[in-house]
């Protein structure tokens, strides 16, 4: 451990000229041609490299040999358990596996679906845990702080193609780039170089308008990009063109050659995989040959893989029933999960299966006949320890820099950030659901909701009239046609149809022609003079005589209510006018129930301000709800998720740079909603504007929470979205926007007030209609339980996180 | 004699003027009673191919001949009972068990029951199917591959297509499937054509054609290839043709930029080698295919009497084994319903009210019960502490009375919210109060002004406040009557000479729940049969199901029909429960005919579910269909005059809004509820007529995109 010590500091004194010459080194250790065909010279730099930094080639020897063990391998795997689903009906997924993959070689990982090496591979890069055992990759343990994996040090293809399909190759390559800490500047060199070297079309082409061969070399490029020490591809073979898979081979052929780097390679085509410097055969959960494929042949006496693979599979199987369960058991779940997929591989009959025979594969082949020696030549040139602890020391070293100053970096911000508004924007029906909804809306909310009905018909008889079509009155003291002035009260709102006979009147109210029918007696005028003239020693029959007398239709309770208001209101306005030009005091002919100036309000309060600040939140809440819910499921259905994983980037990473984006698509929002109901249709607001816009937004992030909830509970993109829109009417009903929480009995009251919209509702309502403050309980109170529901919704996803994990 | 015959077959897939060519001037030959190997790797054309055989899709240049006909002809049986068609997915009913599985496709292809029977016990021995009762989702991945393969077997087909068929297979059971087939062809007329991109494995076939960018490369027996490319395996005859080929993306190039012109094969750079010799024998013309006939054939009008029954028992297993497909369809209106009617409408309760009195010093004396407030003497009504009489007449149903010791605690609370308002009477009410009964208009102003009791209300809640101003009204017109009857003066004095009668229809008391519950009722069963009805096709055309079900001859109006019976028997069970919900539990009563509004909630849950299968033939995917669904759903509720009146929208807005399925129903629907009428007034068969309407148009677009589909 001493020498381990000085060696990492005599090295961070050099380590920055260092760095940057394997930097540059490794850019173009197999990017250019000449190099690669003369391997040697590059691998005696390498060396020299390695003395210079150590300063003495006995503590290199030394360091070697006590690493040995682990150093060889770039990957190794000790007694790797893992099982899947409940304690008691586990399925085995790995079942004491041992692997290692010796640094600068290509390994084959074979075996059928479903065996589990995908399961394996995603141990590897530190996507899952295994539950006991050890993995060692490049050094350090996968996910560990300053392993470096995941993170740069690896690259990962994986099966599927996992690109976005509205990018084009350079904003692909560039958000990549930029996860992986690269440079602009730098992106755009490796762009260059991996465009020609893949023969790609111009990068400005879209990813989905390339062709299945072209996306998968994207792929390829991407996993390429940062040029890793160790390069995993899941199947990268799989129905594709024999002449791109060829010209993949070759390849990864070239960049092993250097010996700096490593390949992991599955497929199915056990005949492919003789280019491999080693292969493993796996089955049921571990491995059942480690070799290289000369080695295989010869101690199994087979001419083909295929037939070893058998053939051990065979000896396996005789072994025990249990290890034939598991196989079963594999089988079902692969195809149940990937119904696609390639088949395992077959016991074929004829023996005469020979892989594909390219020039260059037949060089391998020749070398391979050296078998383990070729693996055993390259280890010396790597000097081990010096290699692990030198990128661990500056990732740690990094890594602590970040983790105090800041905790992620610029570039898989930018990255991620791009990447979340790119997608966006490329996406019409997106951009359409996000911007236009909210607008329409709180428009066609605005128009039908809420205004005072228009155009109601009233079936009038007014007897005064004489059969006359003309109601005829003066202003003024006077006392004649006193039911025609009266009726002139009524507002503009009323339609008034005049009739002669009541029996008509009604029948057209029973009719559903009008909404009610009014009617004045033919001596209205005079008893009503005399009404008022004697007071209560006035006779019945005057009394009588003197009323309006009203039917209504009140099967419609909105429009019953307003007509009897309005036509009370209309006799106040007539009699008070009345008093009030014949010298008396107009407040006689009120009611003597006088509602003074309204606490808050106006005195006539409408429907619309009291359901709007209701209708802004929900709005907000809803969309910010459906845009994250789905925003995470369709990254993680797509598998971009995963391959950002493997690049390093934390699901904290990701879940900001989706806060941040939702975020500023919610200042929009808020603002398009905001402009539209308070300025365009004059909802009034008293308060301050301010505060309003901050609750709105904080009301977003709740939404944004209760999405982030949702997309960790649901596994589909289907049933995240029903879940959303299901919960959205019971809570519009619930949370009081439509019918004051005073009118629901009292322990749905109470639930109603656990909500979160119901709080925010009524905080919003008193800033906007009684312009309260910040300071008043009733506001700060809508604050406090958003931001609560936040928290909640937060620590619930976690918790879910962790569970699903668990 | 060629089983599948395709000449200068010719396919391009986007615009005329932008192809791109998915087949281009493709020949094949399969015989009868073969194995035909089609390799290749994916997105080389295969399985635009094997659709064109099928006559799932047609060429865009170019014939295709299957079993001696044009394939989608009528009375050329493709597709129908004479192709089986096994996909690569498992294309199963997950639901169903093993057993329902294979009698649905028997009973597809026409089969009668006992046929299937026993053709289901030699297909079970031979492929060694799970036991006939497992459900499909519970079989493992070979079991589900091996029962895919039953099912395309079960009517004994001419043409077999497998497509991938030994994916996940155990090897032994890979090799009995290939021994089968093998067997099979050679004994019969049977032609196989099987894909894979599993190169090896089609060394069994009696003839293999290498397929690369919608050309075939080489179609001949295995060992002839290898022996014409001096290779020791197929693979590597692929790959040296590939390489002469040229380069994948080149080819695209040229493919593309050589736009609309048919571009003769010999024009790509590889030359490309057709090894078949040509039949020599000319072709019987070929003789009408004649479906055989039996019970389960027998025509009923358009479809047959198996097949409905087939795709029936699909439906229904399909949805009664998802519980929550059923807990969903159950659970979720009466849901609805509860919160709707607990939360909607109800009288606003637990309010609290603000009283000062400048009367009394204590409100003790109020609740006094010696307290006298009128008296009579010298033929005049005296009245002391008139508040007090009022207070009590308040009582608290209508709010809880708060009692203030000054205005300003009265005010202040206000202000704070905790109370809605308070009602404030002047120190000398009473006596004003006798002042203005006595002296009438000529009343001083200062008595006019103390005879009042004055409010203050906080009316930013509209329904509160506009409540609690009419429950004071109310109090205060049944305090003044009291009062005067106890001064013996006729109670019309005090009262407004407004006088509301009776209502004509309706209670004085109206809550506004009453007004929107059909509205909401409405919605609420059009878009749960929406909900329920927008994922049928989307899913079934998902799992490979639809191709699968139209390749055995079913018409996709067949399936619709289906469907449509199906949901229409839920549906009725779905707005039966609701009805009777609200009839139970809430008690809404009803003044008109019951079955009028059943009848009309039937016609509005099977417009819905007429809605719902719109969207589902027209949305590729669930997240579409769920958007489109609730697009419509929220404009609808806004618009539909269910929350507030239409009179209130401008002009143009209630003119348009007329046209929306729920507008004019749900007045109809009003009007049969409160007004009792009958299906004979045109308010109400309105209703029903603009429901049928909407049905109709919806069954028609359904049609024409299902016909356009298929």
């Amino acid at each position: 451990m001493a020498i381990k010590k000085d060696s990492a500091l005599n090295r961070q004194q050099q380590q920055q000229p260092v760095m940057d010459f394997e930097r540059i080194k490794r850019h173009f250790s197999w990017s250019d041609p000449s190099h690669i065909v003369s391997t040697d010279s590059v691998m005696t730099a390498t060396t020299i490299d390695d003395a210079t930094q150590t300063g003495s080639w006995g503590t290199l020897n030394t360091a070697a040999q006590q690493q040995q063990n682990i150093q060889q391998a770039a990957v190794s795997v000790r007694h790797a358990f893992k099982t899947y689903g409940k304690k008691k009906s586990a399925n085995p997924v790995l079942t004491n596996l041992n692997m290692t993959v010796p640094k600068g070689t290509i390994y084959g990982l074979l075996g059928a679906s479903g065996c589990g090496k995908t399961t394996l591979l995603s141990c590897i890069v530190g996507r899952r845990r295994i539950d006991s055992g050890e993995i060692f990759v490049l050094g350090g343990k996968p996910g560990t702080r300053g392993s470096g994996v995941p993170g740069k040090r690896v690259g990962y293809m994986p099966q599927e193609i996992a690109l976005y399909g509205e990018f084009s190759i350079r904003e692909t390559m560039m958000y990549f780039g930029w996860i992986f800490g690269m440079e602009t500047k730098e992106i755009m060199e490796r762009l260059q170089f991996l465009l020609n070297f893949l023969d790609l079309p111009s990068a400005k082409r879209l990813v989905k308008n390339l062709s299945g061969g072209q996306q998968r070399r994207v792929s390829f490029a991407v996993a390429l990009m940062h040029d890793p020490e160790l390069l995993i591809l899941d199947e990268p073979t799989v129905g594709v063109d024999p002449l791109l898979r060829q010209s993949i081979w070759n390849h990864l052929v070239h960049i092993t050659k250097a010996g700096q780097k490593t390949v992991i390679i599955t497929t199915h085509y056990i005949e492919e995989a003789r280019q491999a410097h080693t292969i493993g055969l796996m089955r049921s959960g571990h491995l059942l040959a480690e070799e290289s494929p000369s080695k295989l042949l010869s101690i199994y006496k087979c001419i083909s893989l295929e037939e070893v693979f058998l053939k051990l599979s065979r000896l396996e199987s005789q072994k025990g029933e249990v290890s034939h369960v598991n196989f079963s058991n594999n089988i079902s779940l692969h195809a149940m999960a990937f119904g696609s997929k390639m088949d395992k591989p077959s016991s074929s009959q004829d023996g005469g299966v020979v892989g594909l025979n390219f020039h260059q594969s037949k060089e391998m082949l020749v070398q391979n006949t050296n078998g383990s020696i070729f693996t055993l030549n390259q280890e010396p040139y790597t000097s081990p320890p010096l290699r692990r602890s030198g990128p661990n020391d500056v990732e740690s070293c990094q890594d602590c820099c970040s983790n105090i100053c800041k905790i992620t970096t610029k570039g898989k911000m930018r990255a991620l950030l791009t990447k979340n508004m790119l997608r966006m924007w490329r996406n019409v029906g997106v951009m359409l659901f996000i911007f236009a909804l909210p607008v329409m809306q709180v428009i066609l909310f605005c128009l039908a909701i809420g205004r005072d009905p228009q155009g109601l018909n009233l079936a009038i008889v007014n007897e005064e009239m004489n059969n006359s079509k003309t109601c005829y009155w003066e202003d003024g003291c006077h006392f004649n046609n006193l039911g025609c002035r009266y009726l002139n009260h009524l507002n503009s709102s009323v339609v008034k149809t005049y009739y002669t006979d009541l029996e008509d009147a009604k029948a057209a109210v029973r009719r559903g022609k009008a909404w009610g029918a009014l009617y004045i007696s033919e001596n209205f005028t005079d008893a009503f003079t005399a009404r008022a003239a004697l007071g209560r020693d006035s006779d019945e029959e005057t009394i009588e005589q003197s009323e309006v007398k009203v039917w209504l239709d009140m099967s419609n309770q909105q429009i019953g209510v307003m007509l009897n208001r309005d036509i009370q209101l209309a006799y106040r306005d007539f009699a008070m006018g009345m008093l009030g030009q014949c010298g008396n005091n107009p407040k006689l002919g009120d009611v003597p129930i006088q509602f003074r100036d309204p606490i808050y309000g106006t005195m006539n309060p409408s429907f619309t301000d009291f359901v709007a600040p209701g209708v802004i939140l929900t709005i907000v809440f809803f969309l910010a709800v459906a845009l994250t819910s789905s925003a995470l499921i369709i990254e993680r259905t797509e598998g971009l998720l995963d391959r950002s994983w493997v690049a390093g980037v934390s699901p904290g990473e990701i879940l900001f740079s989706h806060v941040i984006t939702q975020f500023v698509v919610m200042c929009g929002q808020t603002a398009l909603v905001l402009v539209f109901m308070l300025v365009v249709f004059g909802v009034t607001n008293n308060g301050d504007l301010f505060w309003v816009i901050v609750l709105t937004l904080l009301q977003g992030m709740c939404g944004m929470c209760f999405g982030f909830l949702i997309s960790s509970i649901c596994e589909l993109e289907r049933n995240a979205i029903q879940l959303a829109l299901g919960s959205f009417y019971p809570t519009l009903l619930l949370s009081g926007v439509i019918w004051p929480i005073e009118g629901m009995p009292v322990v749905l009251r109470y639930i109603s007030l656990c909500l979160p919209l119901t709080m925010a509702t009524s905080s919003l309502r008193s800033i906007l209609t009684r312009g309260w403050s910040i300071l008043q309980w009733d506001v700060y109170i809508g604050y406090l339980s958003t931001l609560a529901w936040i928290l909640g919704f937060l620590v619930l996803t976690l918790l879910v996180l962790r569970s699903k994990r668990g | 004699m060629a089983a599948v015959e395709v000449r200068n077959g010719y396919k391009y897939y986007g615009s005329k003027s932008n192809p791109k060519i998915v087949l281009n001037h493709l020949n094949m030959n399969v015989m009868r009673g073969s194995i035909y190997g089609l390799l290749g790797a994916s997105g080389c054309g295969k399985t635009t191919l094997l659709s064109c055989i099928v006559g799932q899709r047609c060429l865009n240049g170019g014939e295709v001949s299957v079993l001696g006909f044009k394939p989608g002809q009528p009375g050329s049986g493709v597709p129908g009972s004479r192709v089986g068609f096994m996909p690569q997915e498992i294309a199963l009913v997950e639901e169903m068990t093993v057993k329902e599985t294979i009698f649905y496709f028997g009973r597809i292809y026409g089969l009668t029951d006992e046929r299937i029977r026993e053709k289901f016990k030699q297909l079970k021995d031979l492929l060694q199917l799970p036991p006939a009762r497992q459900m499909i989702k519970e079989c493992s991945g070979g079991q589900q591959r091996r029962l895919s393969f039953a099912a395309a077997m079960i009517h004994d087909p001419e043409l077999l297509i497998l497509d991938e068929p030994t994916v996940g297979l155990d090897p032994m059971l890979r090799e009995k499937i290939w021994e089968f087939l093998v067997e099979t062809t050679r004994n019969s007329k049977l032609a196989v054509i099987i894909t894979t991109h599993y190169i090896e494995e089609a060394k069994q076939a009696n003839c293999i054609g290498l397929m690369r960018n919608g050309v075939l490369l080489a179609e001949d027996t295995p060992t002839n290839i290898m022996i014409k490319f001096g290779t020791q395996s197929i693979e590597d005859a692929f790959l040296i043709l590939s390489q002469r080929q040229g380069n994948e993306d080149d080819l695209q190039e040229m493919l593309n930029n050589s736009n609309q012109q048919a571009l003769p094969t010999s024009a790509l750079p590889a030359e490309v080698i057709d090894t078949h010799e040509p039949q020599a024998a000319p072709e019987k013309p070929p003789l009408p295919y004649e479906e055989p006939l039996n019970e389960n054939r027998k025509r009923i009008f358009f479809t047959t009497k198996g097949r409905i029954k087939a795709l029936m028992t699909k439906n229904f297993v399909q949805l009664f084994r998802q519980p929550s497909g059923i807990i969903f369809m159950l659970l979720f209106p009466i849901i609805q319903l509860s919160c709707f009617y607990l939360a909607i409408g109800k009288t606003p309760t637990n309010l609290e009210l603000g009283v000062y009195s400048g009367e009394v010093s204590s409100y003790s004396e109020c609740f006094d019960d010696k307290l006298i407030t009128v008296y009579q003497a010298n033929d005049s009504c005296h009245f002391n502490k008139l508040s007090c009489r009022y207070i009590r007449e308040l009582g608290d149903e209508v709010a809880t009375r708060k009692y203030y010791s000054s205005e300003e605690d009265a005010l202040k609370d206000a202000k704070r919210a905790v109370t809605v308002g308070y009602i404030h009477f002047a120190h000398n009410f009473s006596s004003s109060i006798f002042t203005v009964m006595e002296d009438g208009i000529h009343a001083s102003d200062g008595a006019v002004d103390h005879a009042e009791l004055s409010v203050h209300i906080d009316m930013t809640d509209q329904q509160v406040a506009y409540f609690m101003q009419r429950k004071l009204r109310d109090k205060f017109s049944s305090f003044m009557h009291s009062v005067v009857k106890d001064c013996n003066v006729s109670s019309a004095v005090v009262e407004l000479p407004v006088q509301f009668q009776e209502p004509i229809y309706g209670s004085p008391d109206i809550e506004f729940q009453q007004y929107c519950a059909p509205g909401v009722v409405m919605t609420m069963v059009f878009f749960l049969a929406t909900l329920m009805t927008a994922a049928v096709f989307i899913s079934e055309r998902m799992d490979g199901i639809w191709d699968r079900t139209l390749l055995a001859g079913v018409s996709a109006t067949e399936m619709l029909w289906a469907h449509l019976l199906t949901q229409l028997i839920i549906m009725a069970l779905q707005s039966f429960e609701v009805i009777m919900y609200i009839g139970i539990v809430f008690d809404t009563y009803n003044k008109g005919d019951t079955t009028t509004l059943i009848g009309l909630l039937t016609l509005t849950a099977f417009c819905g579910m007429l809605f719902g299968l719109f969207i589902s033939v027209f949305c590729k995917s669930h997240t579409e269909a769920n958007f489109v669904a609730t697009g419509a759903f929220y404009p609808m509720i806004i618009l539909c005059g269910l929350l507030w009146p239409l009179e209130s929208m401008p002009r143009f807005l209630q003119d348009l809004v007329m046209v929306l399925p729920f507008t004019i129903p749900s007045i109809s629907a009003r009007n049969v509820i409160e007004k009792g009428w009958g299906i004979t007034n045109d308010k109400v068969y309105n209703g029903f007529l603009v429901m049928a309407a909407w049905t109709i148009i919806f069954f028609v677009l359904c049609l024409i995109g299902i016909r356009r589909k298929a």
